[in-house]
């Protein structure tokens, strides 16, 4: 349609949609004038009009909102409440959100689970549950799980307890299947729990797998005592209304309801005997490894719990059999009436059982605990590389700091001295090469050729545009030369990869598999309905890949290389599947690692195996993630797997090996995320895709860029309004965390210390002449606006100097007396700016210049102030020199404003220096005070100035940024 | 870390002035401070509160413009913006839920019951944004008045102001493009 045409249907359309419905045939009847093409356009459009169709009436945001969320934790790493510091986040439930945390004043690692505000919110039901949560952690039982400490911090309330590596029950039963003796190991040990707190007459009310947490060491631990009354679920007074009863509406609770006991499930009140039912449930899923209630609703669910009988075990002992009934009788007076006899009867069987000694599952675990003893020799044997490496990172910071640091240039080499790292074995000099491939901000999928030589990347076109487009770009390694292959296109690059023997590049667009040869060329199909990321057998004749084979059910598939020969290996129905993430082929053949993920309130992901003739699965780790960012990727010896994923925290690059499965962390740099691994054939070369912002603080001698050294090492992420004090430290303002606080930290950039917190936002740090005082902009009085604020180096004794609006870029007079500031309204740009002065004891301010005026600085002899200024209120803004008793300009320059950075005078007051800011790199220019034209100071080539400060004796300071995304390939990884 | 203010408002003030590249630099810069604003936002409001798309926007706009640097006319070319970038990172999610289509697990799988649901909405929304970029190719007024009100979030009178209309004329093109948009919409489902 043209434009033409389409401008006539919309003024009709809108001329007759204001019309009544009935005036309308006649108004179309007389405009169209017979076009009847161009009016059954037209009342198409009123048709649809009249639809009522309200999809865009709501805020977009609104309907993504689930989408974006991702789970995504209140708190991040690094974050405090109280004396704990979060380390990352554990998981979420109903009942609230669990950290890792570090206690600082007792320096030991608990778990944080801070309880959701709608729960805590009533005060006798939140004391009724801490005396409860306190009496059960105060049985000091080993499967109990200790409680350090229960309180309310920042309106808050939150639970500290022992943190249990390990894994929940649930997580075990999904995973695996049990063997009789595991099972009874660990119900066991649960029931020793319920035995020590029944006694002392404390009711869970929420067993499940859940609340079941399986120690490493094999201790199983019983979590959360109490917190069942508190979230008021499952307990209901006799006078209690319906209100109060599990809404069974709410698919959340769906998976407390399937361990409810019919008193629970009727909203009856419950006592002991209501856990041993749950304890019941628990035990049969355990043995028959599915639930013995089942139902597709709630409502359906609890119909069966109150009247259905479970379905009768089979291949189990009888006595297990007759255990699990009496648990699971639906009049609670039928039941055990106690857990101790319940406990008695678990005992016994095992007893049996061992004495007897015999049957597989037995023989089974034993060979499942000699397995586990062979691997862990074999972890503490054989340490990977990456491992070592690591963890002489770990121990040298100053190392860490290095590899950091040398990481911006290209082609680093770095050598780890074994001597420092003589505890671990294989402790030969070792050396690995980390070469950054810079430039890659817009590089979404990346693959490394076997050889290593080549890299191949997907990029997008630019993130303005609606529809992306992607282009496909091969890069030879050794001279760094990029060549596009296809350009950009409607066409997504998931899965890049290349074929064994390097001559093809294999990618998948909306579910269809091409592969296009490496040099470039037509792409053709190879397979449709693929999932994502393939991978090649060793012999590279199959290809490996996941498939949706319908909205229930995924599978992993395995075909051959030309597509044909399709068969299915494993499949895994919702809520579990096999991502698209992808398989990895190992390299003997004989498994398929594939990631695994859980559709679910705490949904995972871990790395399952699986035998590519059978189909037979085998446990790769315990251990799982809450995100993947690559594809995993079997070591060339076949001694792991690595990948990148999260644990709450950015992506980081794992480690897992196999078979111990002890999976670690190989980076742990949170400044930085990867994604997008690859590795050559031979192993030893790794790429990725990294991805942070950095800022840093750089020092120039003598304002010499070429001698310029960042003096801050990225520890901290943000550093700007850098400013010298007197006695030669610095401060600066930073965003830590969510606020923008002032720091000062020595000349050298040790030693940082935060001057500012917990009082609203506060920059543009600047020393009182004598080096006493810190001058900043603060909004601490009042939110909406900016004042001039005074405060001790040390960072005490905060007093309020103006009470204006939008005040702020203090800057001292030489003589100490008096503070020079621009002031406008809330929002104001430089030009609706003027400056002020005001005594640094505060008192009147005075108005300096009466012209749009900001960002000034003094001369060394206090004469003269140098700042931006304006003839009338419309840009340019340029650099002037005004008297310092005010007044109109003595001089204005040529030099224009391009950033919003106060201007300084250079150190003998010779010239005014300013920040030129260009897309993406920002230089120091210099605009002679005896005038000409100004020149470029600083020869920067990349980053931006967020801030700059002369030193008394001449040495210039800058704060630096830029965003990074770049290609890392590390050389000799093994 | 989140960029610059000082180089955020110079690409503002850029793109302002006419230069339409400044906003492909400008996407990039303030994209991750969206998202993570959207998910602090999400992970905040429970789903019986509205979600205040401007409120979450203009709290960019006050951690990432300085607070002492930009004139409501920059204000107003920043929610502009973000309503743009709104639009790339809601598209971008649901597209890359769209795996679900195809009955698999998404690529990125949401972590909640909810979730699910929502994947599901993710089509309509996708859906949508075709329509939209087929809008603007033959009516790019009425495509940038839906953007900055169904992904910013900006009400009729604040497109006014930012568009140079009038209120009434933002209204009935509204309603326009949104005819428009469903039947396009209801066109390609069939």
């Amino acid at each position: 349609m043209d434009n033409q045409r389409w401008r006539q249907i919309d003024e009709l359309f809108q001329a007759a949609v204001e019309l009544n419905p009935e005036q309308r045939a006649s108004f179309l009847e007389d405009a169209c004038a017979g076009d009847h093409a161009l009016r059954s356009e037209v009342e198409s459009m009123l048709a649809s009009d009249s639809d009522g169709w309200d999809f865009v009436e709501k805020p977009a945001l609104e309907v993504a909102a689930a989408l974006l969320v991702d789970e995504q934790p209140q708190f991040a790493a690094g974050d405090t409440i109280g004396h704990y510091r979060i380390i990352n986040a554990i998981g979420r439930g109903g009942m609230g959100e669990v950290y890792l945390a570090q206690d600082e004043r007792l320096g030991r690692k608990v778990a944080l689970k801070l309880l959701p505000a709608d729960v805590t919110g009533d005060q006798s039901r939140m004391r009724r549950f801490q005396q409860e949560a306190r009496a059960a952690s105060a049985l000091n039982h080993p499967n109990i799980i200790t409680i350090y400490d229960i309180n309310e911090l920042d309106g808050r309330c939150f639970i500290a307890s022992e943190f249990i590596e390990g894994e929940t029950l649930r997580h075990r039963l999904s995973h695996q299947r049990m063997t009789i003796s595991e099972a009874l190991d660990i119900a066991i040990q649960i029931a020793s729990a319920l035995y020590v707190a029944h006694e002392a007459g404390i009711v869970h009310r929420d067993i499940k797998p859940e609340n079941i947490m399986l120690r490493r060491d094999g201790y199983v631990k019983v979590l959360d005592f109490g917190l069942a009354k508190l979230a008021g679920q499952h307990e209901t007074t006799n006078e209690a209304s319906a209100a109060e009863r599990p809404d069974i509406s709410s698919g959340l609770v769906m998976g407390t309801v399937k361990y409810m006991s019919p008193e629970q499930a009727r909203g009856q009140q419950v006592d002991s005997r209501s856990d041993i039912f749950s304890f019941g449930v628990v035990l049969y899923e355990m043995v028959a490894g599915r639930a013995p209630f089942e139902g597709e609703s709630a409502s359906e669910l609890i119909r069966a719990i109150l009247k259905k009988e479970p379905p009768l075990l089979t291949n189990e002992p009888d006595e297990m059999q007759r255990i699990i009934s009496k648990a699971l009788c639906k009049k609670k007076e039928d039941r055990y009436q106690t857990i101790e006899d319940l406990l008695a009867d678990l005992k016994e069987l095992r007893e049996n059982k061992a004495v007897s000694g015999a049957g597989a599952q037995v023989a089974t675990r034993k060979a499942n605990a000699s397995a586990i003893s062979t691997s862990e020799a074999v972890a503490v044997s054989t340490v990977s590389t990456i491992e070592y490496i690591v963890s002489g990172i770990k121990r040298h910071k100053n190392a860490a700091a290095f590899i950091l640091a040398s990481l911006a240039l290209v082609g680093v080499s770095l050598v780890f001295s074994m001597n420092r790292l003589s505890s671990k074995p294989r402790a030969a000099s070792r050396e690995m090469k980390i070469t950054r491939i810079p430039n890659m901000e817009r590089a979404i999928h990346v693959a490394i050729s076997p050889t290593g030589e080549y890299i191949t990347y997907a990029e997008m076109s630019g993130p303005a545009k609606q529809s992306a487009e992607e282009s496909l770009w091969v890069l030879t390694v050794a001279a760094n030369e990029r060549v596009q292959i296809v350009p950009p296109a409607k066409v997504e690059y998931e899965g890049l990869t290349y074929s064994r023997d390097g001559q093809d590049i294999f990618y998948v667009n909306d579910g269809i598999l091409y592969k296009i040869p490496a040099g470039g060329g037509d792409a053709t199909k190879v397979l449709s309905d693929v999932g994502g990321t393939i991978s090649f057998a060793p012999d590279g004749a199959q290809l490996a890949f996941s498939r949706g084979l319908n909205a229930e059910e995924t599978a992993l598939m395995v075909a051959n290389v030309d597509g044909t020969g399709e068969r299915v290996i494993a499949t895994r129905k919702r809520p579990e599947f096999l991502a698209p993430d992808g398989p990895a082929w190992s390299p003997d053949g004989r498994l398929i690692a594939c990631w695994v993920g859980v559709i679910a309130k705490n949904g995972s992901r871990t790395v399952m195996g699986f035998d590519p003739s059978t189909g037979e699965e085998k446990r790769i780790t315990d251990q799982t993630w809450d995100d993947v960012g690559s594809r995993a990727i079997w070591l060339s010896d076949g001694s792991g797997l690595i990948a990148a994923a999260s644990q709450g925290t950015e992506m980081q690059i794992w480690e897992i090996p196999y078979p111990s499965g002890e999976a670690h962390r190989i980076t742990s740099d949170l400044n930085y995320s990867y994604s997008q691994l690859g590795l050559t054939a031979d192993g030893k070369n790794l790429v990725a895709l990294q991805s942070a912002w950095r800022s840093a603080v750089w020092l120039l001698p003598n304002g010499d860029s070429s001698a310029a050294a960042p003096i801050t090492s990225g520890e901290h992420q943000d550093y700007r309004h850098v400013a010298w004090t007197p006695d030669g430290r610095i401060l600066y303002a930073s965003n830590v965390g969510t606020n923008r606080d002032i720091w000062i930290m020595n000349g050298d950039g040790t030693n940082p210390k935060q001057l500012t917190a917990n009082a609203g936002v506060n920059l543009q740090p600047q020393p009182s002449a004598d080096g006493r005082f810190v001058l900043f902009s603060s909004n601490r009085a009042n939110e909406a606006a900016f004042n001039i604020w005074r405060m001790d180096i040390d960072g005490s004794n905060a007093v309020q100097l103006t009470h204006g609006d939008g005040e702020g870029q203090p800057v001292c007079s030489p003589n100490g007396r008096w503070v020079v500031y621009s002031a406008g309204g809330p929002n104001t740009t430089p030009l609706q700016k003027t400056l002020w002065k005001v005594s640094i004891d505060g008192g009147e301010p005075v108005q300096l210049c009466d012209k749009p005026s900001s960002g000034a600085d003094i001369s060394p002899d206090g004469t003269l102030i140098a700042c931006w200024y304006a003839r009338d209120a419309a840009p340019p803004m340029k650099v002037a020199i005004i008297p310092f008793a005010g007044g109109s300009p003595v001089k204005i320059f040529d030099a224009t404003m391009t950033a919003i950075h106060p201007v300084r005078f250079s150190p003998g007051g010779q010239a005014i220096n300013y920040i030129n800011a260009r897309p993406f790199v920002s230089n120091i220019w210099s605009q002679p005070v005896s005038g000409g034209p100004p020149a470029q100071l600083t020869q920067f080539t990349s980053e931006i100035i967020g801030g700059f400060d002369w030193s008394r004796d001449g040495h210039l300071l800058c704060s630096r940024a830029h965003s990074v995304q770049d290609v890392i390939l590390i050389s000799d990884f093994r | 870390m989140s960029a610059l203010p000082e180089e955020i408002t110079r690409l503002l003030l850029s793109w302002s002035e006419g230069d339409e590249a400044a906003l492909d630099r400008l996407i990039p810069l303030v994209y991750p401070e969206l998202r993570r604003l959207a998910r602090i936002y999400m992970g905040r409001e429970s789903p019986a509160h509205t979600l205040q798309t401007s409120a979450l926007i203009n709290e960019a706009y006050l951690r990432l413009v300085d607070q002492h640097g930009v004139e409501w006319q920059n204000r107003a070319h920043f929610f502009a913006v973000a309503a743009q970038v709104m639009r790339h990172i809601l598209i971008d999610h649901a597209r890359s839920h769209r795996y679900a289509k195809r009955g698999a697990g998404a690529k990125r799988v949401p972590l909640d019951e909810v979730a699910i649901v929502a994947r599901e909405r993710a089509a309509e929304l996708v859906a949508l944004d075709d329509a939209l970029t087929k809008l603007a190719e033959i009516d790019e007024r009425k495509s940038r008045i839906v953007e900055l009100r169904f992904f910013g979030g900006l009400t009729g009178e604040e497109i006014a102001e930012v568009m140079k209309l009038s209120p009434i004329t933002v209204k009935r093109e509204w309603r326009s493009a949104k005819a428009w948009l469903h039947r396009e919409i209801s066109k390609s489902a069939s």
